[in-house]
């Protein structure tokens, strides 16, 4: 004898699915995003199939013994940019110290590395996904160097993986200085993603000499980065066309972070 | 329908939307992509039971937020299109291509718009992409174009997956 399916009327169903979507977007993120873990975890090798990244340079042959790749290019400029960053930070601490000793000196900041394990990169949302999380001291905030340069910040974590969003995302906003050799001095401003490959430096006066080819660098920040660290070059800079009286910067970074295989998270002990 | 092999259909389109593999096929500087996932939920909406639309409709949506990075904005805005689809079947015929593609693209945008404000909503950060209309009516345009396409694809499976013949198709042979 056929057994009968039992059937829930149509609108019952539809109701109890929407509430249960409904609980699902109240609860919050904390909560919920384990799921979204889960699910990278367990696809991670299918997920990351078609993705490109860099050759590691030990493995190419430059053509000349005084040429160096591009890609090498932009990470030992990055490094020299870093430290003079260091360097001029150094200055001005010795400068302090020389007259007063205000606290014995915290520990220094521990590099974390990670390897990258899945890329998502859209108009709406740049972002990596990494294999260290809250286990390995990794909180909400810091900052992710890719071969010596900033390349963004954690914006979620869990207790094994992040999620990092990349200073191109949309929703990406940093503080950022850019290093006048002339002057001596950085001129602040707040960078922000394009959702492209590049990053807008908005409301700085034009009385500011910017020009292109000028370092820009994510600003200290107390507890999470003790010295600036270099992000990027400016590309373009116009007058902004609806304040006159203002720069439109744009930044682009030295790193192409859709392409890296490993990055450093920078933990602070506190 | 056949709900195992719709699981294994939708596994496969989940990976393959949250994957890299469509960025080979990705355009502009916005990498935008043709939503997969649209795509059958609206083949799905169009040719399947109205009981089972609900179930799948809601299922698609699962799959989209858990494949990003938020859950719920997707079940309930796929949830609540795929169901208004299936009830417009009965005044739209959707057999031709034009409509078939039509069809996406608008779901697209309104599915895709109501996502990204409840997304809002459930972050509240009070971050707004400045570009979210660009990605938004972009990719809608590209399933839109590519979903003929890839409607075949599934037409082909439909016998698999165990749906039915739509009912327009049979009202035409009469």
């Amino acid at each position: 004898m056929a057994r009968k399916k039992p059937k829930l009327p149509r609108g019952t169903l539809f109701a109890g699915l929407l509430i249960a979507g409904l609980i699902l977007l109240l609860l919050p993120q904390n909560i919920t995003k384990g799921l979204n873990f889960l699910f990278l975890k367990l696809f991670n090798p299918v997920l990351s199939i078609g993705r490109s990244t860099t050759l590691e340079f030990s493995t190419l042959t430059p053509p000349l013994a005084n040429f160096v790749t591009r890609d090498e290019y932009n990470r030992l400029l990055a490094e020299y940019d870093n430290v003079w960053a260091v360097l001029r930070a150094e200055h001005e601490r010795y400068e302090k110290l020389a007259r007063i000793r205000t606290g014995l000196p915290g520990p220094g900041p521990v590099l974390v590395l990670a390897e990258v394990r899945d890329v998502s990169v859209s108009g709406l949302k740049q972002e990596l996904v990494i294999n260290k999380g809250q286990a390995d001291k990794l909180k909400v905030g810091q900052y992710i160097l890719g071969k010596n340069s900033i390349i963004g910040t954690i914006s979620e974590t869990s207790e094994t993986w992040s999620r990092i969003r990349l200073l191109t995302d949309v929703g990406a906003s940093i503080e950022v200085g850019i290093w006048n050799g002339k002057e001596k001095k950085y001129i602040r401003g707040q960078m922000v993603g394009d959702g492209k490959d590049s990053g807008k430096i908005p409301l700085i006066s034009r009385e500011h000499k910017i020009r292109i080819g000028d370092t820009v660098y994510a600003a200290a920040r107390t507890g999470l980065l003790e010295t600036p660290v270099v992000i990027g070059k400016v590309t373009k800079i116009n007058p902004d066309e609806k304040r006159p009286l203002l720069w439109d910067i744009t930044v682009k970074p030295f790193q192409d972070a859709q392409r890296l295989s490993y990055v450093a998270v920078v933990v602070i002990e506190p | 329908m056949r709900w195992v092999r719709f699981s294994i259909v939708l596994l496969v389109v989940t990976l393959l939307h949250a994957g890299n593999l469509l960025n080979t096929i990705s355009v502009s500087s916005f990498n935008i992509k043709p939503d997969l996932l649209l795509i059958l939920l609206v083949f799905l909406a169009i040719n399947c039971d109205p009981s089972e639309v609900i179930i799948v409709s809601f299922a698609i949506g699962f799959a989209a937020d858990i494949s990003g990075s938020s859950m719920g904005p997707y079940i309930i805005s796929f949830g609540l299109f795929g169901s208004l689809i299936s009830q417009m079947r009965k005044v739209v015929i959707m057999k031709r291509m034009v409509h078939q593609a039509a069809a996406i693209f608008v779901t697209g945008l309104i599915a895709g718009g109501l996502a990204q404000v409840l997304a809002f909503f459930k972050f509240k950060t009070g971050e707004t992409a400045s570009n979210l209309h660009v990605v938004l009516s972009g990719t809608a345009l590209y399933s839109g174009l590519v979903g003929p396409i890839v409607w075949l694809l599934f037409s082909a499976i439909s016998g698999w997956l165990g749906v039915h013949k739509p009912r327009f198709a049979r009202s035409a042979k009469r």
